[in-house]
């Protein structure tokens, strides 16, 4: 392999430039194949189960929006047309408080599911057993498997576990076994301590709209999941004729498991993620052509000389791709090194349901695209060099080494318009970083209707089976709010169905006049059911009428609040206090009164939804829900989470007040991942900027040193080192405009599409593009000044050695 | 030789000291010289003689280490870089051995170049380098770029860009040294109609051919001068 011998001894010969070479490589292959590995992960692995292209979930759209959970209630309608399936598991997500003589309360998170879940996932316990028929009747489920993970970390792995009972929401249950790691597929269970079997409580089993159950099967062997879907549209049908409020337009379809756990925002982050890395990549290519084409403009006569002996044009063609081919592979095999670093950083940094165990891929497919996109790498920066070095025109370049003219316009055009790419690119990389990090502060300190700085909150899931009665509940809720109060340091507590951090939940139909049969069904509101005081713990200002008295009844005279949006929605011109408001729940419609309105509410911490809500208030002892959250208002909430932890367990010791924070601690723990994407574009943006700022460097440089003679000749005639730094500087930096008015384009596309998918976070930002032109074009008036200033220190006296 | 014509340059006692790894080479000793304005003068002499770092410091192009050099009536040999690269741009018109065009540059634009520097109006400019142009017999090219010219065409092109400022004095290092013999001749028939014309000519050569072709010959060996010769002496 003569050409392989001449490629690896050329490279040696140039040590600088092999190893910026095969630094860039390093870098661009490496980031790469990283963002490939995490792509794999999130998209395309599938579920760790035996057969996972026939697990499936079944989700249901209508046009009110998409379903992906439903009620017991649809559940058993979707079983009796599941002929397409072996098994169908119902799965519910619960909060138990763990407690144990002499440990405080722990909030576990724990799935529960229906009784064919072992034919579904397939997988047997670690130790111990997994759970009985018997076990899945009403009343018999006192029994939990436990998670690896959980079961090292509270039990230290202690085999003798099994049979040992724990107290459950003050239940006592028997732990019968360990579930192994591979079963605890983060994307589908979450930060899960334990699996228990599932008995529907009577609301869950009798209230079609409490739908908190996700349904997971396994397909038969020759079943498809379109096949499967169609086969529930009677089902839907049905449903729809049944119940038209409730499901108009009903379908159904069934997805593979692991494409259905993945939403469309967080598979559209994906693939931005891809692609940006690849402008990382190409400006690294891009780089590296202009390297090699300055070499081999330097060596063109070492080619002519070459072709002169004999050397055909495939064989300068075959020898100088196979240099950039050695050096490509070389950086690959570093970029893979950078791969296992940033896949280990990001696998750190990446949380699932708030808890570390996201691995990266780490297969054959990563592999051969690492090897892949060497090969390309060096094949795209190596053939324009390589196409110019084999189309030598031998006579032409003997001569023109002898004669008395610098350099052509046509050995600059290539480089030019590789240098407008790096900086374009280069732009767009800093273009999408900033535009979603200022985003983000934007959005942390924007207006949203509430005090979320003098706020702490927290989750109070209260166990049905202890909570029972509205009666317990509504005691509960005040043994809470009261002891709360009166907390040094707390200025108002209250308690509510549902926060704004996200969303709020419980969205229900509403209206002014009853639809008629057939009419279109109208908005829906979310209703939220509060005590007196949560208005004033949240700092939601009450605009007219008043807010709920504080002695209110469950007997009382339905009331409501709503939120400015739905007040003028339904009385544009009129005050809505005094007014009625239908709602349509369970089927039935209820008019409420309105007495107060107050302002939209936006949530905290939702980047998604950019619409204000139409929004309703009930008083919770009214609709005394089992779910509840606290609200505390100070002036420093973050120093009382401790003591709001304390408070709740003095009132019930069986009962850990869960997800205790303030709102920037729940914005920052809920959108951790998106936070360490807004890091990841800062470090793909700092790397395209430090790679285009070489890149013009270098070129220029190149550039000063090719036109040594050319500036002697123009200092003897005359010229003031002004004009040839302003020579210098016109050349680069036309090259930079040319790239930032490109590049911003093209930033401009990516702040669109980044805002297409979080409209509340990103959007093209003027001043954020502004910035990063200003920043980039400084980068590369440095990266032209250095050289420049070179070039003014060229002696005159070339212009005579040059004889 | 015109006595009667006041002196363009004057050097008196220039020294040219090169000093390399703690060596002290004398590339010129005590160089005296006196050009008058209109003359034509070669400067010959084997190869390492001295004779382009004379004609560098003549251009202003490096500065001697001892002695004065008047120019135009104005000592010059203490200026600043600015200065220099002003008067090289306003009196000094440069022929160099290998014509030392700029390759991206049209014909037009080379020779425009100069005048760029200086500051001139764009239909002045204009003016003169079609002048120019056409003086050397290249108007038919100004939009060419130097890659498409013969090496006598450049060398042509060069003399034009030489030309185009007016300069007091035309410094020609080697005008033939990369041309054959046709070419040669046409350069030098070139620099011999200038000089009919007013023009003041210093080249430096070292085929004694063409260093015939000068008014007065100063022969330079070992940097110094060891002989003038007049073209009637010399019987050209």
């Amino acid at each position: 392999m003569p050409s392989l011998r001449f490629a690896i001894r050329s490279l040696i010969k140039s040590p600088s430039y092999t190893l910026i070479a095969l630094v860039t490589l390093a870098l661009g292959i490496g980031v790469n194949t990283s963002m490939f590995s995490i792509v794999d992960a999130l998209l395309f692995r599938s579920a760790p189960y035996p057969e996972p292209d026939n697990l499936v979930q079944v989700m249901a759209s209508t046009r009110q929006g998409d379903m992906r959970n439903f009620s017991d209630l649809e559940i058993r309608e979707i079983h009796g047309q599941a002929a397409a399936f072996s098994s169908l598991t119902t799965l519910g997500h619960s909060f138990y408080a763990m407690a144990e003589p002499g440990r405080p309360a722990e909030r576990l998170h724990a799935v529960c599911f229906s009784q064919d879940m072992m034919d579904t996932f397939r997988t047997e316990p670690l130790i111990g057993r997994t759970f009985s028929r018997d076990e899945f009747e009403p009343g018999k489920n006192q029994v939990i498997l436990l998670s690896e993970d959980f079961w090292q970390s509270r039990f230290g792995g202690d085999r003798g576990i099994i049979g040992h009972t724990v107290r459950l929401d003050g239940e006592p249950v028997t732990i019968i076994g360990v579930m192994p790691e591979r079963f605890n597929y983060r994307f589908l269970w979450g930060n899960v301590a334990l699996w228990r079997p599932l008995n529907f409580t009577r609301d869950q089993s009798t209230i079609r709209s409490y739908r908190g159950f996700t349904l997971i099967g396994r397909l038969k062997a020759n079943e498809s999941p379109a096949g499967a879907g169609a086969q529930l549209s009677s089902v839907a049908v049905s449903q729809e004729k049944n119940f038209p409020k409730d499901y108009p337009g009903m379908r159904y379809r069934v997805v593979i498991l692991h494409e259905a756990l993945m939403d469309d925002v967080s598979r559209g982050i994906s693939w931005m993620l891809l692609g940006l890395s690849g402008f990382v990549l190409l400006i690294a290519c891009a780089n590296l052509a202009n390297l090699q084409l300055a070499r081999t403009t330097v060596a063109m006569k070492e080619f002519a000389i070459r072709a002169a002996l004999g050397a055909s044009r495939a064989r300068l063609l075959a020898e100088q791709l196979m240099e950039c081919i050695v050096l490509s592979l070389a950086g690959g095999i570093l970029g893979f090194v950078v791969t296992l670093w940033v896949n280990s950083l990001l696998e750190n940094a990446i949380l699932i349901d708030g808890a570390h165990g996201f691995k990266a891929s780490m297969n054959g497919a990563v592999l051969g695209v690492a090897l892949l996109v060497s090969l390309l790498s060096g094949i795209v920066f190596g053939v324009v060099p390589a196409f110019l070095v084999s189309r030598t025109d031998v006579n032409t370049t003997l001569k023109q080494q002898s004669r008395g003219s610098t350099g052509g316009r046509g050995q600059h055009r290539m480089r030019n318009a590789l240098i407008i790419c790096e900086v374009a690119l280069a732009l767009i990389l800093l273009g999408g970083a900033a535009v979603m990090n200022r985003g983000f502060q934007k959005f942390l300190n924007r207006e949203t209707g509430w005090d979320t700085s003098h706020v702490l909150t927290g989750v109070l899931p209260m166990p049905e089976v202890r909570f029972d009665t509205p009666e317990k509940r509504i005691a509960f809720y005040r043994s809470i709010e009261s002891k709360l109060t009166s907390l040094p340091g707390v200025e108002k507590a209250a308690l509510s169905s549902s926060l704004p951090l996200f969303n709020y939940s419980s969205d229900r139909p509403v209206f002014t006049d009853v639809p008629a049969a057939g009419q279109s069904q109208g908005p829906s509101a979310s209703h939220v059911m509060i005590t007196p005081s949560y208005f004033a713990a949240m700092g939601i200002p009450v605009l007219a009428g008043h807010d709920f008295p504080p002695d209110i009844k469950a007997g009382d005279a339905q009331v409501i609040v709503v939120n400015e949006a739905l007040a003028k929605k339904f009385w544009p011109h009129d005050s809505a206090v005094g007014k009625r408001l239908g709602v349509f729940e369970n089927n039935q419609t209820v008019w409420r009164e309105v007495i107060g309105v107050v302002r939209d509410v936006q949530s905290a911490a939702n980047f998604t939804n950019g619409e204000t809500r139409l929004q309703v208030y009930r008083p919770l002892v009214q609709e005394p829900w089992s779910y509840v959250n606290l609200v505390v208002r100070s002036e420093s909430p973050g120093a009382l989470a401790d003591t709001v932890r304390r408070a709740v367990s003095e009132v019930d010791p069986d009962l850990p007040a869960d997800q205790v924070a303030t709102v920037r601690q729940f914005v920052d723990r809920t959108q951790h991942n998106l936070i360490v994407v807004g890091q990841m574009l800062i470090g793909f943006a700092l790397l395209g900027l430090a790679l285009a700022a070489v890149g013009l460097y270098g070129v220029i440089s190149n550039l000063v040193a090719q036109r040594t003679t050319e500036f002697g000749i123009r200092l003897a005639l005359g010229a003031q080192s002004g004009d040839i730094l302003g020579d210098v500087l016109r050349r680069g930096l036309r090259l930079a405009f040319i790239g930032l008015a490109l590049g911003l384009i093209g930033a401009y596309a990516l702040a669109r599409f980044l805002g297409s998918i979080m409209p509340r976070l990103a959007t093209p930002d003027p001043i954020a593009l502004a910035e990063v032109s200003l920043l980039l074009f400084i980068v590369t008036l440095v990266a032209c000044w250095l050289p420049a200033r070179r070039a003014t220190k060229v002696d005159p006296m070339v212009a005579l050695r040059a004889e | 030789m015109t006595t009667e014509n006041p002196s363009l340059i004057k050097l008196e006692g220039v020294t040219k000291v090169f000093l390399t790894d703690e060596v002290e080479t004398h590339a010129l000793s005590g160089i005296h010289m006196d050009i008058r304005k209109g003359e034509y003068v070669s400067i010959a002499g084997p190869s390492g003689c001295g004779k382009s770092t004379l004609l560098s410091i003549l251009g202003l192009l490096d500065t001697p280490s001892e002695g004065s050099y008047v120019l135009n009536g104005r000592p010059v040999q203490g200026l600043t870089l600015p200065e220099r690269a002003r008067i090289r741009n306003r009196e000094i018109g440069f022929i160099f051995q290998s014509f030392n065009l700029i390759g991206d540059l049209t014909v037009y634009e080379n020779v425009e170049l100069p005048l760029t520097y200086r500051g001139m109006p764009a239909t002045e400019r204009k003016t003169r380098v079609t002048e120019a142009l056409e003086k050397v017999g290249m108007g038919h090219r100004a939009k060419h770029l130097p890659s498409q010219l013969s090496g006598g065409q450049q060398q042509r092109v060069a003399v034009a860009r030489a030309l185009a400022g007016s300069p007091a004095v035309l410094l020609a290092d080697e005008p033939t040294g990369n041309l054959d013999s046709k070419n040669g001749d046409a350069v030098m028939e070139l620099l011999h109609s200038l000089h009919r014309t007013g023009s003041t000519i210093v080249m430096v050569t070292h085929d004694t051919r063409f260093a015939r072709h000068a008014e007065r010959t100063i022969h330079v060996f070992d940097g110094r001068v060891v002989e003038e010769q007049l073209a009637a002496e010399s019987g050209h």
